[in-house]
């Protein structure tokens, strides 16, 4: 009989120490919400022009005959989402990268995404406008990253430099810093891409879905407004010619395939 | 018994203490900096920077008020901010119609003063700047102010001891980027609030203007104040005031920044407040004292298409006018506000 009493002169001890235990438990690892299974998705961008892949320093013919190479190709992308099946957007991403030529891992987005099958990829190229007006930021948008006017407050949204015996520019450069986030010189471009033969694509847990993404540096001097080196060598300060630089970047994008494996 | 129950309490204690401290999660930084009350002076409006995302404390500020004073945030260490902005100019230049920077060049601009920032939309005297976090962006990186890069300025900074920890005691750690300098930089710049001039206590009742300033004041109200809108003393627009364009520096004011003809010769209302202290004035500091500038209104205004329509005419003044309307901007001189250490260069 001692023995059992002395027992049960340790079960408030007991009862609080489970509770604790528990209690500690609950905060830690239960998870009250299950998110929808992602799979993997990866974005490739291939840098080319037209059909060469661009490498600094090479040269290269625009469509107005003007030779030209590039030493520095960058940009930036936010606001990822696919288009599902049923057309609903999902988001994707909501984060900023910078894809810079100059920075090969750059170029490799390692994403994830819910599960589904998907019939487009949409994006936004550049900065929204009220990331441009709410003071310092930081990560791919911290202003040390030479994206940023100091003196006209407001992102450069992509920038594009080089020389051409073309350009009337200091040294023959030529250099597009596009930016301009204010009606009417709005450079933010949103971009809804199709898989090449418009078949819908899959994300899956089991499996790496990979969108490789040519962005064409030709595009800049001739998707829908014909830019010329020897006319516009700089665009360095929101305004029509931005405008219209932005006008054709809009249109450099296209999904050359997607693996999935 | 008696032992066992004080075996068990004391065991209960100290089981019940190790269980909820590993129920912590460990390794959150102990963030310690105390936290600052941003005072609104009576009768202003609501400040358009409210430091939602920056939250002022005694340690962000004491930061940022190091880096104001710090000639290393310039490229060869001689121009901190505070070499255009002096405390006892009410943090604009003293006598200088344009400041001067990097490899004995000029500004483009009369450097303003620095006070009650928290209320303007736009910087500069074009307003090119659009939030006060990345005002300091400009002169730090503009070839004939600073001439500095930030990522140089950073790794300055990261080689001083002294900043790690004030880094850390401010953002909770050590480390050092571009948008924690800005935001130290802005509890410092946010905070220089002047509100204590003989004018402002004349308003709470504590003062009386005497015959001399009351009658500058009623002038001050009559003739002036559609654009130096009081409590701040601006309308915070831009305005062509009918100053020719200099010729020498081609500075066409607000329409840099816009791109719009309408805006040519345009340039920020600036606050009257300390005005006795802040001259030369003009956005290029054409007008070595005060009369001088009063006196432009006068008689010196320029046509051209965009100048603002008050000043078709003029704004006519008589010498006696002239004379009780000085009277009246004295009595915006805040002494407690260009004394006030706390704004001084750290010890």
């Amino acid at each position: 009989m001692k023995g059992l009493s002395s027992y049960f002169f340790y079960l408030p001890y007991g009862a609080c120490l489970a509770f604790l235990l528990l209690s500690c438990n609950r905060e830690n690892s239960i998870e009250w919400e299950r998110p929808a299974d992602r799979g993997e998705l990866k974005i490739v961008f291939q840098h080319v022009v037209k059909d060469a892949p661009l490498s600094f320093g090479d040269e290269y013919l625009n469509d107005w005959g003007e030779r030209y190479n590039v030493h520095s190709f960058k940009y930036y992308i936010h606001d990822i989402q696919l288009i599902s099946a049923e057309g609903d957007a999902v988001s994707v991403s909501s984060d900023y990268f910078l894809v810079d030529e100059g920075l090969p891992a750059s170029k490799q987005l390692e994403l994830s995404a819910p599960e589904g099958l998907y019939n487009a990829i949409v994006y936004t190229i550049g900065v929204d406008s009220a990331r441009n007006v709410s003071g310092a930021q930081t990560g791919a948008l911290d202003p040390t990253l030479g994206m940023f006017w100091t003196w006209n407050t407001g992102y450069v949204m992509a920038k594009l430099e080089g020389h051409s015996p073309a350009s009337p520019g200091v040294n023959q450069e030529f250099s597009y810093h596009v930016g301009g986030f204010k009606w009417p010189y709005i450079t933010i471009k949103q971009v809804m891409l199709l898989p090449p033969d418009t078949q819908a694509f899959e994300v899956s847990k089991k499996k790496l879905s990979t969108l490789n993404i040519r962005a064409d540096v030709n595009a800049w001097f001739s998707y829908h407004i014909p830019i010329r080196i020897a006319e516009n060598p700089a665009s360095h300060a929101p305004g029509e010619l931005a405008k219209k630089l932005a006008d054709n970047y809009e249109g450099m994008f296209s999904v050359s395939s997607i693996k999935t494996e | 018994m008696r032992y066992r129950w004080t075996i068990t309490l004391i065991l209960f204690i100290v089981t019940g203490a190790v269980l909820i401290n590993a129920c912590k999660k460990t390794g959150a930084p102990v963030h310690q900096a105390r936290p600052v009350d941003f005072v609104v002076p009576d009768g202003f409006p609501d400040p358009v920077y409210r430091f939602e995302n920056n939250p002022l404390t005694e340690e962000g500020f004491a930061l940022g008020r190091k880096l104001f004073y710090d000639g290393r945030l310039s490229k060869d260490n001689n121009f901190p901010c505070a070499s255009c902005h002096q405390q006892f100019a009410a943090f604009a230049t003293f006598d200088h119609p344009l400041s001067h920077g990097f490899n004995n060049q000029f500004t483009k601009r009369n450097a303003p003063g620095l006070f009650n920032m928290a209320w303007l939309k736009e910087m500069h005297w074009d307003g090119g700047i659009n939030h006060i976090e990345v005002q300091p962006l400009a002169p730090i990186t503009a070839p004939n102010e600073m001439a500095e890069d930030i990522g140089n300025i950073i790794a300055k900074l990261e080689q001083d001891g002294t900043y790690r920890e004030m880094f850390r005691q401010a953002f909770g750690d050590e480390e050092i980027t571009s948008q924690r300098m800005l935001l130290a930089l802005t509890q410092f710049v946010a905070s220089l609030v002047s509100a204590d001039s003989k004018y402002d206590r004349v308003k709470k009742g504590l003062a009386v203007f005497n015959v001399s300033e009351q009658e500058g004041y009623r002038i001050f109200q009559a003739k002036c104040a559609s654009c130096h809108t009081e409590p701040l003393f601006t309308d915070l627009s831009f305005r062509n005031t009918g100053l020719e364009l200099n010729t020498y520096l081609m500075d066409y004011g607000r329409m840099e920044i816009t791109n719009n003809p309408a805006d040519s010769l345009k340039f920020k209302v600036p606050s009257l407040r300390n005005v006795a202290l802040t001259g030369p004035y003009g956005h290029d500091g054409r007008f070595t004292g005060l009369s001088q500038a009063i006196n432009h209104y006068a008689e010196g205004v320029a046509p051209s298409a965009t100048l603002d329509p008050a000043l078709t005419n003029g704004i006519p003044l008589d010498d006696v006018e002239t004379f009780y309307l000085r009277e009246f901007l004295f009595t915006l001189t805040d002494s407690s506000f260009i004394g006030n250490k706390r704004f001084a260069a750290p010890e």
